[in-house]
């Protein structure tokens, strides 16, 4: 029988993820309005990638909760590898593309073969979850977690140096950049478990204070959702 | 002169529609759009494509062209898209 600690770990976990998939969920549906008139391929990828967000949520907390209910022994371990290795690919790929999406939201302009991209972040995608999947390495994980994050780090910093509007880049791209930064202690904290449980609150809170931020902008910029 | 951006294009063709009581023959469309005919062409297809426009034709067969409802929601949300774009940089 799991103990209260448990069950007050995952009440924490699944709000955390409720509020973030509701987050993701009223950006990408707020957002069709104007994608569905303007068809611009900036805002197709800033709201598939938060399509990402709901679905990688989804599989981060939603399953265990459906297990749970249905009563499978398997929930009892308190792990993402008692998932199995499907739950693992599908959390870490759709992880992986929401944020190379949101990255992508922003450089299409320069980076202008989108089949070509779009094939490559969906094979590295892929590639890195069944690593993650198949392997079951932490330090192997952390690794592969760390140079993606560099990889969008820097890219996303040499958005924001040609970014032209000065006023707006500052606050824009430090929330993008908090947001890869949380979202891969998000996944760490996820595929490595007990890697970094006492700042599991802080990145929780942070985390939903970046969408909320996110949020709070589209809601202002699309007026009622 | 700014090179104008592909929504604004857009708009502005939806514009001149609107302001000629929303019918226009192509010719004329083609003229006050400032574009060369090619191009004109590509944004033309894509506006009836995309819903934007529709053509009609008078009783003696005259073919004009008229803004669809869509093309109306278009010119009135024109700022707020704009604006969300400018907002993420995208």
């Amino acid at each position: 029988m799991p103990g209260p600690m448990f069950y007050q770990s995952m009440g924490i976990d699944v709000l955390y993820a409720f509020v973030l998939i509701m987050c993701s969920l009223i950006i990408y549906f707020g957002t069709r309005e104007v994608y569905k008139l303007s068809e611009y391929k900036g805002i197709k990828y800033f709201r598939l990638s938060f399509l990402y967000f709901a679905l990688s949520l989804f599989f981060r907390s939603f399953i265990r909760i459906i297990v749970l209910f249905f009563n499978d022994p398997r929930v009892l371990h308190f792990s993402m590898r008692a998932w199995g290795p499907v739950t693992v690919v599908l959390f870490t790929y759709t992880s992986i593309m929401a944020v190379l999406c949101l990255l992508y939201s922003v450089l299409y302009k320069k980076w202008k073969n989108e089949k070509l991209i779009f094939g490559i972040f969906n094979s590295v995608a892929l590639l890195i979850s069944l690593i993650t999947a198949l392997l079951t390495i932490p330090l192997l994980t952390l690794s592969l977690q760390v140079i993606l994050f560099v990889f969008v780090g820097l890219t996303s910093y040499l958005a924001y140096k040609d970014c032209k509007n000065t006023k707006k880049r500052n606050s824009l791209y430090f929330n993008y950049i908090l947001l890869f930064a949380f979202w891969t202690l998000n996944m760490i904290d996820i595929l490595i478990p007990r890697f970094i449980p006492i700042i599991q609150i802080l990145i929780y809170l942070v985390s939903i204070g970046i969408f909320m931020s996110i949020l709070y902008k589209v809601i202002r910029r699309v007026g009622s959702i | 002169m700014a090179k104008r951006s592909r929504l604004e294009i857009i708009r502005d063709i939806l514009k001149i529609i609107h302001q000629n009581k929303n019918s226009i023959i192509k010719t004329p469309l083609l003229r006050k759009s400032n574009m060369s005919s090619t191009r004109f062409s590509e944004y033309f297809n894509e506006m009836l494509k995309r819903g934007l426009i529709y053509e009609k034709a008078d009783k003696k067969g005259k073919v004009s062209i008229a803004l669809t409802n869509k093309g109306y929601h278009y010119l009135d949300k024109y700022n707020q898209i704009i604006e969300f774009i400018e907002e993420f940089d995208l």
